[in-house]
């Protein structure tokens, strides 16, 4: 037989069950405190024979917060949110600096991806300032929700992230763009413990 | 001093200085064998949205690429900096080594050092698409523009070259940093997750089909 493109999936662990219809569409209005971790190389670009890839990855760390503040149901399986990024400026003061949409499939809303969850998407595309520019970082995400007495909680992590851009401006060298990887994380919080007054 | 956002970047070491920038086009030509492996879920249901099912799931997936240089093509709008080539990739569906895609990129840095998207609208990362085996069509319909089962990767890479004594490349290979896979499709399943995609060139006699 002729040796064959495959994907040999592995299903590692029982099915998994889902949560009711009930349940769905349980992120609207939740705030998620979100850590974006990247791991990333920097490369030295307009500089003639100088340029080149820095020897040693470049780590960061940021805390953001994202605010999901609409949603849709565009398909039989699917929900879209839209959803507000906060982040610091440079004068330490917490702004709204960007939004973006993501997917979650139902039910149980178990995992996220971007917006157009199909054959054009680049996954949850989310733009971070950094000191001399910013940094984008594209994730799909495993995520968990939990209802109980009116609340809800959930929580999300990436099982795949890219920096597929970015830069940042170093004292001693200059602009440097920045690939690589990263991880994400968030957490829903309740509105009062968040650091600044979005109103 | 303002506390300045945010990112708190930490280069662990001093900067290095590279070699000097005596080749370009080093792509150019170059057939790779591609190997993507995949790590994720997927999403299988009955169409009616009432019982999906998850699983975790991993795997590799191969294919062909021959990479052409575009620099030479006129260019409108902003042009993208660095040296700016074209894939074809190939794989393997139903038996047949088919083109599954044609993603551009570009390369940065020293000696090429970097890979990187296009620069054109919607190329931010490299964008490439890997054909699973047994794409699907409607009956009566034959397929056309590649198959229905793939996997989508948005990725940058880090690339390498073997340089002989007279400037030809006798070896190249590449390998992502990271790569994301937001968007996949066997049959009834989607998949998304993450992954690293590495590649080494061949000589086009090892190829497993012939491109002519």
């Amino acid at each position: 037989m002729i040796h064959r493109v495959c994907l040999s999936i592995l299903v590692l662990g029982c099915m998994a069950l889902f949560a009711p219809e009930g349940r769905s569409q349980a992120m609207q209005g939740l705030w998620f405190r979100v850590t974006v971790k990247v791991n990333t190389r920097g490369v030295l670009s307009g500089s003639g024979d100088m340029d080149g890839l820095l020897p040693k990855l470049v780590h960061a760390h940021q805390v953001i917060y994202i605010h999901v503040d609409s949603n849709s149901t565009p398909g039989e399986n699917t929900f879209l949110y839209h959803a507000n990024i906060w982040s610091r400026d440079d004068f330490d003061e917490w702004t709204q600096s960007g939004e973006t949409q993501f997917t979650t499939y139902q039910p149980g809303e178990r995992l996220m991806a971007g917006a157009t969850s199909g054959a054009s998407d680049s996954g949850i595309s989310i733009e971070l300032p950094t000191e001399g520019g910013t940094l984008r970082v594209d994730f799909v995400a495993n995520a968990k929700v939990k209802q109980k007495g009116g609340t809800t909680k959930a929580s999300f992590k990436s099982i795949g992230a890219v920096v597929p851009e970015g830069s940042v401006g170093l004292d001693d060298v200059g602009t440097v763009a920045l690939f690589g990887g990263a991880t994400v994380r968030g957490k829903s919080v309740d509105s009062s413990k968040l650091p600044f007054d979005p109103s | 001093m303002v506390h300045r956002a945010i990112l708190s970047l930490l280069v662990i070491a001093s900067v290095a200085f590279f070699s000097p920038n005596g080749h370009s086009q080093h792509f150019d030509g170059l057939w790779f064998k591609l190997t993507a492996k995949v790590k994720g879920r997927t999403l299988e249901w009955d169409g009616k949205g009432t019982d999906v099912v998850e699983s975790k799931a991993k795997g590799t997936v191969v294919g062909y690429m021959y990479v052409e240089d575009l620099s030479s093509l006129p260019k409108a709008g902003d042009p993208p900096p660095g040296t700016l080539y074209k894939g074809t990739i190939f794989c393997e569906v139903d038996s047949e080594w088919t083109i599954v895609d044609m993603p551009t990129f570009q390369t940065i840095g020293a000696d090429e050092s970097v890979m990187v998207g296009s620069g054109f609208p919607g190329d931010i990362g490299i964008v490439l698409h890997l054909a699973l085996d047994g794409g699907d069509s409607e009956e009566g319909e034959e397929k056309v523009g590649g198959p229905s089962n793939y996997l989508r990767f948005v990725f940058t890479a880090r690339s390498s070259f073997k340089v002989n004594k007279d400037g030809d490349v006798t070896k190249a290979s590449f390998k992502s940093f990271e790569a994301a896979m937001p968007f996949g499709q066997a049959d009834e399943s989607y998949l998304i997750g993450g992954g690293r995609i590495s590649a080494k060139s061949i000589d086009p006699s090892k190829l497993p089909f012939d491109p002519t």
